[in-house]
């Protein structure tokens, strides 16, 4: 069950995954004479996180082995959910992301897919100021209302 | 061995020298920008440089540039907002410290790294874990119970009042492990 697409802004359209080198002398927003700007991968991965969780539709981020290893992770206090499903590569200037979602049964999956996308290429380009040229989602599974495991009960009162 | 007369005016032209002051005005400068939060070491810990009157400054470094200048590095952590224009701004008033401090000359780049960004809902939880840090400091009891016989002497970082010392460092906020989104 997956439904993966590409796309990215338009001048990414001939754009070549990792590339980020610029023209010798041209100055950028994100480097100048004065010095550089630099957005770490982290930096990237968070946004993007945020960005696609925003979309209605969502339910979670990640495929279900990493959902599991990122609650147990979680749990101890070594984990963030917020890097679990996505995998970035960052530029001097261009940036791509690959996201894994969740979708909610009902929903659209081409229109959520979509709005992924769009916020995340909306999201990143507007913080970070990197061009992103391609998002690819891939859906991973459906969540229908009332999979969660029940709470067990306390085992003291 | 007792350090000789030469090496401590070494030591003392150190602390002055303009790559530290340089240092030290440029992390000043860049952890007053609002929405900045801190500074850290960042990848493999090279953002760091070695103040001698004030210990290890860590989230920057200064680096010989030629012509004697200096390149400037940040390392920061800044709150979710736009990166390009906070660090236009970071840069700006690095510049305009040095220059305040007679340093512009010396100054070349000032290149700024982002390493991580935080949701308000970190910054404030950051903030309300160091001030309970920071209350749980002042109420530590005095560890050391004087030995009978023996009259309670007062000891280095606790005060008449039987206090721990305030100065207990201050944890940054941090967003490993949060969730507040």
């Amino acid at each position: 069950m997956a439904e993966q697409s590409t796309s990215g802004s338009e001048s990414a359209a001939v754009a070549t995954r990792g590339e980020g080198k610029r023209p010798e002398g041209t100055d950028t927003p994100l480097s100048s004479e004065r010095g550089n700007t630099t957005i770490a991968d982290t930096v990237v991965t968070k946004v993007a996180s945020i960005a696609a969780r925003e979309v209605r539709g969502v339910y979670d981020l990640g495929g279900s082995v990493s959902r599991a290893v990122g609650s147990v992770t979680q749990r101890v206090g070594i984990g963030d959910e917020r890097t679990q499903g996505l995998s970035v590569e960052v530029g001097e200037r261009e940036a791509a992301v690959d996201v894994t979602v969740v979708v909610e049964y009902g929903e659209s999956i081409p229109k959520v897919s979509q709005a992924i996308r769009e916020n995340v290429i909306r999201r990143i380009e507007g913080i970070t100021g990197l061009s992103v040229t391609e998002v690819n989602v891939a859906v991973n599974d459906l969540y229908f209302p009332g999979d969660e495991e029940p709470k067990q009960p306390a085992r003291v009162e | 061995m007792m350090p000789s007369a030469s090496a401590g005016s070494q030591l003392a032209l150190s602390a002055d020298s303009s790559r530290v002051r340089l240092a030290r005005i440029a992390l000043e400068a860049a952890l007053a920008v609002p929405n900045v939060v801190a500074a850290e070491a960042g990848l493999h810990g090279m953002r760091v440089i070695t103040d001698p009157a004030e210990g290890v400054l860590r989230g920057v470094s200064v680096t010989a540039d030629g012509g004697g200048r200096y390149a400037v590095d940040l390392c920061l952590v800044a709150c979710l907002a736009p990166l390009v224009p906070l660090g236009e701004e970071v840069r700006r008033r690095v510049q305009a410290s040095a220059q305040r401090n007679g340093l512009a000359g010396q100054l070349s780049t000032v290149s700024v790294e982002f390493a991580r960004v935080l949701t308000l809902a970190e910054v404030r939880e950051g903030e309300r874990l160091a001030s309970e840090l920071a209350a749980a400091a002042l109420s530590v009891p005095v560890t050391s119970a004087p030995s009978a016989g023996v009259a309670p002497a007062a000891s280095a970082g606790v005060s008449p009042s039987g206090l721990a010392s305030t100065e207990a460092p201050v944890p940054r906020p941090s967003g490993e492990g949060e969730t507040g989104e």
